[in-house]
C-alpha cells in the first residue's frame, strides 16, 4: 500500500479512536464461512465448533463424510431419539454444508485440533455404540 | 477480580474505550474449546445489548466470536448474575439449589471482551441511536439488541407485594422459586397444591406440566395423600401431550388432578382461595403462573406492536417491525417459535450473523434454521424430551416447523434424565462460558 494513503487513513481514523481498525475497514469484510450459521444449531449440545468436552459427542476431528453419513443414518432410525428427530430437519444440501463446516473449521484451527484428537476418537466411539443400541 | 470490581472497572472504562483495550480483554484466559475473538474481520460497529439472559448473553458472545475485535459489544444487565429458569423446577424437589443455577458475566467480559454495564434502561432513542440508563449514562449504538425476557400480568387480588409473596408464580427463577420450595416443604400430608397455567404464549411451553410432575413426585414420597390441582387456561396440554397425559393418568395417578379451559377471575391471598370458572377453590399452597408479556422495556419504547404485548420482528434479522436498527430476540419477540432458552440462543446466533452481515453491507442469510430442544423431568430420575426444527418460509415470512422433524420422546427414561443434565450444561456453556 502507498504510504501516503496509509497516513491519510490513519488520520481519518483518529476521531473514532479506532485507528488500527480503520485501515482494515477499507477492505470488504470476507463473506461468513458457508454453513456456519446452520452448523451453529449444533453448538448448544456439541459445543462451539463441535469442540465441547463436557457433553455430547465432539464433532471436532471428524471428517465431513463421517458427519454427513451419521446424519443420514439418523434420519431413518425408529423410534427416533432426540438427535434422530433433529437430523430429519435438514435437507441433504444443508447436511453437507454442516458437515463441511465442522471438518473445515477444525482443520484450519491448528492449535487445538492436535491436542484434542485422542479425546475425540474416544467419545465418537462411545457415542456410536450408544446410538446402535 | 470480583464482580463488583469488574463493574467498577467497566464503568470507569467509559465510552472512550478503544479497540485496543477490547483486544487486551479478549486475549485473557480463553479456554481453547470455547473459541477466541478474531483480531480483525474487517467488520466494525457498536452494538448495545439490553438483557443478559439466554438470548442477550448468546448474542453478545457470538457478535464478538464471529465479528472480531472491530465490533464493540456492550451488554446492559441489572442483575449481577443470570439465574437459569431451565432446571429451576428441580429447586422445588430439592435436587438443585438456586445458586447452582446462577451464571455470572465474568467469562463474557474476560474471554470475549464484552463490556458489561450494570444498570436499568430508561429510554431507547431509535432515531438518535442511543440507550439511556437510570444513572444518566448514554450508550450510543449502530445496532441495538433488546432481550429483556418476559414480564407478568397481575391476577386481581395479587396487587400488593404481601399478596404476591403468599402466592408466588416462581416463573422467573430466583427468590420466589425458593419461597415456593419452602411452602411445599411446610405442607402436611393430605394437603393441596394448586397451580395455574396461563393461555399461550408463555415462557417454556412444557414447563408448567413438568412442574406439576416434579411437585407430585415429591409430595407422593414426602407428604402422602397430598394433591396437585392443575388449572390450565388452555384447551388441553399444549406441549408433550403424550408424556404428560401418561404422567397425569398413570405415573402420578391419584396425585395430579388436571383441568383444562379454566379461567382464573381473582385470587384471595388471605383466605388462599381462587375464584375460577369452575367455582371457588382453596389451596394450602397456590402457585399461580400469570399471563405473560414482553419485558417492560419493549412496551415502554413503542416496540410492543403485536397485541400490545410482544415485539413484532422480521425473523431474518430479528429487527423490530416498529423501529429500524433495533432487534428483539428471545421470549419478548412475537414469532411462531416457542418462548424458551434453547431457541433464544439460536435466535441470538441468527441475529448476530445478520447484524454482522448488515454492518458489512451484506444481506442477511435468506434461509435461517432454528432448533428448539428441551428435556422435562417427570420424576426425580426420569425425563421426557421435545424437539422441533424451524425453517424460514419466504411466502409467509415466518419460521415454520419442518414436517417430520418435530416430536416428543416415545417414553420417559433414566437415560433422558442423564441427557437432560448434559444438555443443560452444554447449553449454558454455549451461552455464558
Amino acid at each position: 500500500m502507498n504510504p501516503k494513503k496509509m497516513r491519510l487513513r490513519s488520520l481519518l481514523g483518529l476521531p473514532f479512536a479506532l485507528a488500527s481498525f480503520c485501515v482494515a475497514a477499507q477492505t470488504t469484510p470476507a463473506e461468513p464461512p458457508a454453513g456456519r450459521l446452520l452448523a451453529s444449531n449444533c453448538f448448544q449440545c456439541h459445543g462451539y465448533n463441535g469442540k465441547s468436552s463436557i457433553g455430547f459427542e465432539r464433532l471436532a476431528g471428524e471428517s465431513s463424510s463421517e458427519i454427513y453419513n451419521e446424519l443420514r443414518e439418523m434420519r431413518t432410525k425408529m423410534p427416533p431419539k432426540m438427535m434422530d428427530m433433529h437430523a430429519r430437519g435438514y435437507t441433504d444440501a444443508q447436511m453437507r454444508l454442516i458437515a463441511d463446516y465442522f471438518a473445515k473449521v477444525n482443520t484450519t484451527t491448528t492449535a487445538t485440533s492436535t491436542s484434542t484428537a485422542t479425546a475425540t476418537t474416544t467419545s465418537s466411539k462411545s457415542y456410536s455404540r450408544q446410538k446402535s443400541d | 477480580m470480583n464482580r463488583r470490581d469488574f463493574f467498577r472497572l467497566a464503568s470507569m472504562a467509559g465510552l472512550g474505550a478503544t479497540a485496543a483495550s477490547w483486544t487486551q480483554l479478549a486475549g485473557a484466559a480463553t479456554a481453547p474449546q470455547l473459541g477466541t475473538v478474531p483480531t480483525n474481520t474487517g467488520i466494525t460497529g457498536r452494538v448495545v445489548v439490553i438483557g443478559g439472559g439466554m438470548g442477550g448473553a448468546s448474542v453478545a458472545k457470538y457478535l464478538r466470536l464471529w465479528g472480531g475485535t472491530g465490533v464493540s459489544v456492550t451488554l446492559v444487565e441489572r442483575d449481577s448474575a443470570y439465574t437459569s429458569n431451565i432446571l429451576s423446577n428441580l429447586v422445588l424437589n430439592g435436587q438443585r439449589t438456586i445458586t447452582s443455577l446462577q451464571y455470572g458475566y465474568s467469562n463474557l467480559a474476560s474471554r470475549y471482551g464484552i463490556r458489561m454495564v450494570k444498570g436499568d434502561v430508561t429510554n431507547i432513542d431509535p432515531v438518535g441511536h442511543s440507550v439511556s440508563l437510570a444513572d444518566g449514562t448514554k450508550l450510543p449504538y449502530d445496532r441495538l439488541v433488546v432481550a429483556p425476557g418476559v414480564d407478568f400480568d397481575l391476577y386481581p387480588g395479587l396487587e400488593t407485594a404481601a399478596a404476591q409473596a403468599k402466592v408466588p408464580h416462581a416463573w422467573k427463577a430466583g427468590v420466589q422459586t425458593t419461597q415456593l420450595r419452602n411452602m411445599m416443604v411446610n405442607m402436611k400430608a393430605g394437603q393441596t397444591f394448586v397451580m395455574s397455567i396461563p393461555a399461550k404464549p408463555y415462557r417454556c411451553p412444557p414447563g408448567p406440566y413438568e412442574r406439576a410432575c416434579v411437585v407430585a413426585d415429591w409430595l407422593k414420597k414426602n407428604r402422602p395423600g397430598s394433591k396437585v390441582i392443575v388449572l390450565d387456561a388452555n384447551p388441553g396440554i399444549i406441549a408433550e401431550p403424550l408424556a404428560f397425559a401418561n404422567a397425569f393418568d398413570v405415573v402420578h395417578k391419584g396425585v395430579i388432578e388436571y383441568h383444562s379451559g379454566v379461567t382464573i377471575n381473582s385470587i384471595d391471598a388471605t383466605t388462599m382461595t381462587l375464584n375460577t370458572s369452575l367455582g371457588n377453590l382453596k389451596g394450602n399452597v397456590i402457585n399461580a403462573i400469570p399471563p405473560h408479556r414482553a419485558g417492560k422495556v419493549v412496551a415502554s419504547n413503542g416496540l410492543a406492536n403485536v397485541g400490545g404485548r410482544w415485539a413484532g420482528v422480521d425473523v431474518l434479522t430479528y429487527q423490530s417491525t416498529a423501529a429500524p436498527g433495533v432487534h428483539v430476540i428471545g421470549d419478548a419477540s412475537a414469532t411462531t417459535q416457542p418462548k424458551a432458552g434453547h431457541i433464544a440462543n439460536q435466535e441470538a446466533k441468527i441475529c448476530a450473523d445478520a447484524i454482522l452481515r448488515l454492518l458489512s453491507g451484506r444481506s442477511p442469510d435468506p434461509s435461517p434454521i432454528t432448533n428448539s430442544a428441551c428435556y422435562s423431568p417427570i420424576t426425580s430420575d426420569t425425563a421426557s424430551w421435545l424437539t422441533a426444527i424451524f425453517a424460514y418460509d419466504p411466502v409467509s415470512g415466518t419460521m415454520q416447523p419442518v414436517p417430520g422433524a418435530a416430536g416428543e420422546a416415545p417414553t420417559r427414561s433414566k437415560d433422558n434424565y442423564e441427557e437432560m443434565i448434559k444438555w443443560f450444561n452444554t447449553l449454558m456453556e454455549d451461552s455464558f462460558a
